[in-house]
């Protein structure tokens, strides 16, 4: 038999394509790297394992029996890659993606939902928006969470400006210089001037109501108030101020050039005194200082943070997606790529050179360099279970992937139940809060506490838990299964892990989604009434591990229940580790 | 198998962690601790620091204690245990906000958007190293936005016992399990990878936990009737009961939360039942404890997110005053019968010995055997020490 090794360089070397093929080039490179270690070469994993793999990593869930089927009959990788990049799932599973690093929430503020802002996001994945645009699109958004949902990023920090501008940098530049927030880093270039230089640009973000919007509220307030003493609406006060907060009124994003930014009470180096006006300046890339007009602020610094010159906006997201296809990091740590204006040295330095190249060649289409990606003969190879850069590395699902795949094993289909695109509804619903009287804003008030029930009308339902996408469901009871098994809590970017934990162990057992599928009224239990007892086996291995018991398996499983074969596949290695 | 080889395998077998610095603790005072969390803001002018003043008072007055000072009316049961109680009422500060002063109950530190600190618990977890491993840290109803272990390792978060009625969730041992183990194996016996090996571990481990003794510890049911009893058919008192029972299992730190205190409205008539509930859970735990001899190397926390108002607003509510509350602690390595600081006339402000959270986190923490000046270090590098520059409150330590 040809050892895969011997195949995988004659591939890679092969000058069959006449465009750039960038997956050839990657591969080529990885395998130089591996040559001259004298390590050895990828090996090629079988299809079976391929199929299950790329759904996990590419839309969030398994496949499905007839899935796998399918493309065992017809294996063809590239198409399947295709396929499934352009599909729902790849909107729903890029999401979670994003909601970590952007810190998500379903609630952005303690009155002010996350809807609007979680639709748009998904519009732009939908769209392939490009990357760099995202960014900007997210920096520069000035308006109210319904008119442009895209200000939710600055609103979820609303009134920890320093904070929010040292989340920027971790999460579009990998650079970790929270350090600098109080005073020179410690360990890297940054001083506390710098950190402050670049948070100047964002100071004219004003996320409080506007004053005549202020105005009219009071007023609000007093015919409520007496309303309230009246007896006629009891509790007006309360759903006025309610009211204000839910109905995106009393906090917004808007540009006001007013604001100053001042240097720390207790700022003590020579280069300013306590209480000086900062002024906008890049210390790295390219040059760009605040003008004299204080507009276009912020298009200044996303213009710098996204130009060719940025030495780490391009690293960050390759990092960040060649982690979520492979398992592992090119540069250690997500959020800390950069010492001061230089990346710090990766596992193979061509290959980041090269996918720093490629994202900026393809425009930051992260669909297509996502494709790039998945069509490497290296994300095809079997896993590595040992860290050795022979291929993805062996992991545990996420919590999102495990979750998923769970309801996909009860429901059959995951994305069927999609939440309703309501963004126009809520711009119907608070129109400008000027041309209001208080029994007016009463009345929408009191209409959207209905509204707000029923985000998730019609969703499925089994013993108490909701059988829907974890991209459809945010902090709250139902997302205890999936904190549970490390989902990040969105405080900050990035904090899921698959550590395992014996509560984990004992809810794989145990818990009540392992009843549930356990019992017959699951879709995989309600399929099998009609086959004969070795196509269902054949059927539940497929469903849950990717593929047929081995004769061995079939005569030791002989006498299983239905019920014990979901047990133990359930709780299997190759359930829940992505092989 | 026993519960100490159990947990130490389960603390290898988390692979991707590493426990940095961990050494043996000095002699410790309160071997194990009960931190008890009243979620919401506990009035402290209706339970710990009651007053004369009309204005503020309501319907408060004041009983005596086993000790020479007073509180409230509605705990007279703690007051027959405040003998061995050292009280703090000039516990102060800055945050009147919910969430935020959660955070800093636990963590000792203000909440950032750009790190997440441990909880006590965790920090203790982390720098004990007491030769047996059993769980360190449980926390019994506690809510999913607890800080858990911050930005130490994932090990180090609390063991959650969500009901303490139904104990750890998901541990009932089907009569099958031997039989589904068995075919486990079998489909599992060709992956051979470090984290297939160590998922087999934890497999093989819990099962024998399922099996084991250890389980009766986290069953309250098997208490005495007059146990369950007493300690009151409520949220806090089960979960009391259960943390005695996790105390006699040797569990270094128990958390427990208690939601309900937040009166803005009918402030009295709900602390007739949450004061009741306090009453009731404490005073029994305090005796029970000292019935098994347990007093003497275990301690009782209350803490609170912030006082309310000594004004009573419209709605015979009090609202959020961060500015003066209290703070109980009692049994292990502190004074008994003791009052440290003092409010004003109306405990609308602290006027001697104040103290914030990080001080009493801190005095816990060095109860603990914890070194609260050593400077650890975030992931990021950030210098910082366990209740951030909380200083120990010497005068409370007996």
């Amino acid at each position: 038999m040809v050892k895969f090794g011997i195949l995988f360089l004659a591939l890679v070397t092969s000058l069959f394509s006449k465009d750039v093929n960038h997956s050839l080039t990657i591969d080529e490179i990885i395998a130089k790297d591996l040559t001259y270690r004298k390590a050895p070469m990828p090996k090629k994993a079988s299809n079976e394992v391929f199929v299950r793999r790329a759904y996990l990593d590419i839309i969030g869930r398994i496949p499905t029996f007839d899935e796998t089927s399918a493309f065992l009959k017809d294996p063809n990788k590239e198409k399947l890659v295709n396929d499934l990049i352009n599909s729902q799932g790849y909107v729903e599973s890029t999401f979670n993606f994003y909601a970590d690093l952007l810190r998500v929430k379903g609630k952005i503020l303690n009155n002010v939902t996350g809807e609007t802002y979680i639709a748009w996001i998904k519009d732009q994945i939908k769209s392939n928006t490009p990357y760099d645009q995202f960014v900007k699109s997210i920096l520069t958004a000035e308006g109210t969470i319904f008119t442009n949902p895209a200000v939710g990023y600055f609103l979820r920090d609303e009134g920890m400006l320093l904070d929010n501008v040292s989340n920027t940098f971790q999460a579009f530049a990998g650079m970790n210089i929270s350090c600098a927030q109080c005073h020179d880093h410690p360990f890297d270039d940054w001083t506390q001037m710098e950190y402050y230089e670049m948070t100047a640009f964002f100071t004219t973000v004003d996320t409080r109501a506007k004053k005549e919007d202020n105005k009219h509220y009071q007023d609000l307030r007093k015919q409520c108030q007496e309303l309230d003493e009246s007896g006629k609406e009891k509790g007006s006060i309360n759903r006025i101020g309610q009211f204000w907060q839910v109905g995106g009124y009393r906090n917004h994003v808007d540009n006001n050039l007013k604001k100053f930014l001042k240097l720390p009470h207790d700022y003590k180096y020579k280069d300013g005194d306590p209480g000086e006006i900062v002024k906008g300046k890049t210390p790295i890339g390219d040059y760009k200082k605040e003008k004299r007009k204080r507009e276009g602020l912020r298009e200044n610094f996303t213009d710098w943070i996204i130009s060719e010159n940025h030495p780490s906006f391009a690293a960050n997201i390759v990092n960040r997606l060649w982690y979520k296809a492979m398992g592992f990091k090119l540069i250690e740590n997500l959020n800390d790529i950069a010492e001061f204006d230089e990346l710090r040295e990766s596992r193979n330095d061509r290959l980041m050179e090269y996918l720093i190249k490629t994202m900026k060649d393809l425009k930051y289409d992260t669909k297509e360099f996502n494709k790039v990606l998945y069509n490497t003969k290296f994300y095809a190879a079997e896993t590595d279970g040992k860290d050795e850069f022979r291929g993805p590395k062996q992991r545990r699902m996420t919590s999102a992937q495990l979750w998923d795949s769970v309801v996909t094993l009860y429901t059959g289909d995951v994305d069927k139940w999609q939440p309703k695109d309501r963004r126009q509804e809520y711009v119907n619903m608070f129109p400008d809060i000027k041309t209001l009287n208080a029994k007016q804003a009463l009345k929408i008030y009191d209409q959207y506490q209905k509204f707000r029930g029923k985000v998730y009308e019609g969703a499925p339902r089994v013993g108490g838990l909701m059988m829907i996408r974890s991209s459809n469901i945010f902090e709250g009871r139902n997302s205890n299964f999936m904190l549970e098994f490390g989902r990040s809590d969105r405080e900050l970017i990035e904090t899921g892990d698959e550590d395992a934990n014996i509560t984990q162990i004992l809810t794989l057992m145990n818990g009540k989604i392992t009843k549930e599928l356990m019992n017959d009224n699951g879709y995989i239990a309600k399929k099998l009434t009609t086959f004969n007892r070795d196509k269902a086996v054949d059927y539940i291995f497929t469903s849950y591990i990717g593929r047929k018991p081995s004769k061995e398996e079939k005569t030791v499983f002989e006498k299983a229940e239905f019920a014990d074969i979901v047990w133990v596949l359930l709780n299997s290695h190759e359930f829940k580790l992505i092989m | 198998m026993d519960r100490r080889i159990f947990i130490q395998s389960l603390a290898a077998a988390t692979y991707g962690v590493k426990t940095l610095n961990a050494k043996p603790i000095a002699e410790t005072k309160a071997k194990n601790i009960i931190f008890i969390c009243l979620d919401g803001g506990m009035s402290h002018i209706d339970s710990f620091d009651p007053k004369d003043d009309e204005e503020v008072k309501g319907d408060t007055t004041k009983i005596p204690t086993s000790a020479d000072f007073e509180i409230g009316n509605r705990l007279p049961k703690l007051a027959e245990v405040m003998h061995n109680a050292s009280v703090v009422r000039s516990t102060t500060s800055k945050t009147g906000a919910h969430q935020q002063a959660q955070y800093l109950n636990r963590t000792s530190y203000k909440q950032l958007g750009t790190i997440t600190h441990p909880s006590l618990g965790s920090w203790i977890s982390h720098l004990s190293d007491r030769g047996k491993t059993i769980p360190d840290f449980v926390l019994v109803s506690g809510a999913s936005s607890h800080p858990g272990s911050g930005f130490l390792p994932k090990v180090k978060a609390p063991l959650p016992i969500v009901d303490p009625k139904s104990g750890l969730q998901n541990a009932k041992a089907d009569n099958k399990l031997n039989e589904r183990m068995a075919l486990l194996r079998e489909v599992n016996k060709h992956i051979s990878s470090p984290i297939a090996s160590s998922y087999n571990q934890f497999y093989d481990n819990t099962v024998e936990f399922l099996k084991s003794k250890d389980l009766e510890l986290f069953d309250i049911s098997k208490e005495p009737q007059k146990n369950r009893e007493r300690y009151g058919d409520t949220r806090l008192g089960q979960g009391l009961l259960l943390s005695k029972r996790l105390v006699q299992g040797d569990v270094r730190f128990i958390e427990v939360n208690n939601g309900g205190w937040d009166t803005h409205t009918e402030n009295f008539d709900k602390l007739d039942n949450k004061l009741k509930e306090l009453d009731d859970a404490v005073s029994s735990l305090v005796l029970n404890l000292e019935e098994e001899g347990l007093l003497d190397s275990t301690l009782v926390v209350i803490a609170t997110e912030f006082g309310r108002t000594p004004k009573i607003n419209v709605n015979d509510g009090r609202d959020h005053h961060p500015q003066a509350y209290s703070t109980v602690m009692i049994g292990a390595g502190v004074k008994g019968g003791y009052v440290y600081g003092k409010t004003d006339k109306t405990a609308s402000k602290v006027i001697s010995d104040p103290v914030t959270i990080s001080d009493v986190n801190a005095t816990i923490a060095h109860l603990a055997g914890l070194d609260v000046s050593t400077k650890h270090s975030s992931p990021s590098g950030r210098p910082l020490e366990i209740a951030d520059k909380g200083e120990i409150i010497k005068d409370i330590l007996a």
